[in-house]
């Protein structure tokens, strides 16, 4: 092998072991928009409590997946029902004006949600589609489709 | 977010509130003055909730029983803290929610970790 054919040789090893790489940090990265997340949850840091958070997410994730995925429709009964139980868990003893900022704050919390998912869904729709339709046939998975 | 972004969100919130409150009012028999009254106190309220989410030392309310949940000076990765509880698959603790490697939210592991 002359220098010129060990020369392409590496050249070709190196570029498959870059895409290799490459391929390998995709792979590796769920693609969350941490930035985006971090400033929505650190805004409603203390209004909801961790179960409220759980329902908020889900909310917003079902919402982002029915706006997104053929086959996923939102059911409104459940979304209300879940919904109204999140507001009426408040503190005790709020004025009526910050109550209303409490539900304020949880309206905007759940849109904001939606948002990042639609984003995050939007980018990776295939996998994000996939995965939802997966999901919504687990029976043992609390989801707010039909 | 810049301030022009966060003005931005505001008036689109604002706005989408004004529109939901509207009908609704109306639907009371409480006429356009009324759905108005109802509008700009549902504007005030968006506005002072995205003023106060920016700032968070000027939150008024908790939850009953709140404890921070990161150790002091950790504030700023707790947002953002995740754990894998297997090969491919990340939780966020904060955000109760798990994703899979590849862009996907993953729902199997999101009722495991979080019950919901």
């Amino acid at each position: 092998m002359n220098m010129m054919n060990i020369l392409r040789g590496t050249s070709v090893a190196l570029a498959i072991g870059f895409t290799a790489t490459a391929a390998h940090a995709q792979a590796a990265d769920d693609f969350r928009i941490d930035d985006a997340w971090k400033a929505a949850l650190e805004g409603n840091e203390g209004i909801l409590t961790e179960k409220q958070q759980a329902v908020v997410t889900g909310i917003a994730y079902a919402a982002a997946a029915a706006l997104l995925c053929d086959g996923i429709d939102i059911d409104a009964d459940k979304v209300a029902a879940a919904t109204t139980a999140v507001l009426a868990e408040g503190p005790k003893g709020l004025t009526d004006e910050e109550q209303f900022g409490r539900y304020t704050n949880i309206m905007l919390m759940m849109g904001t949600a939606k948002g990042i998912l639609l984003a995050e869904g939007a980018l990776h729709k295939a996998d994000f589609c996939a995965a939802a339709t997966a999901a919504k046939t687990d029976v043992q998975s609390a989801n707010f489709w039909k | 977010m810049t301030h022009l972004g966060k003005l931005i969100f505001a008036g689109f919130a604002a706005a989408a509130l004004l529109v939901a409150a509207q009908p609704a009012a109306e639907a009371k028999g409480i006429g356009p003055t009324g759905a108005a009254i109802v509008g700009g106190v549902a504007g005030l309220a968006v506005g002072a909730a995205i003023a106060d989410s920016a700032n968070r030392n000027k939150k008024k309310y908790y939850y009953n029983g709140y404890q921070q949940p990161y150790a002091p000076g950790q504030y700023d990765p707790y947002f953002n803290q995740a754990y894998s509880p297997v090969a491919g698959v990340v939780c966020y603790p904060a955000q109760r929610l798990c994703y899979n490697n590849g862009g996907s939210v993953n729902g199997t592991w999101t009722r495991r970790a979080f019950g919901y």
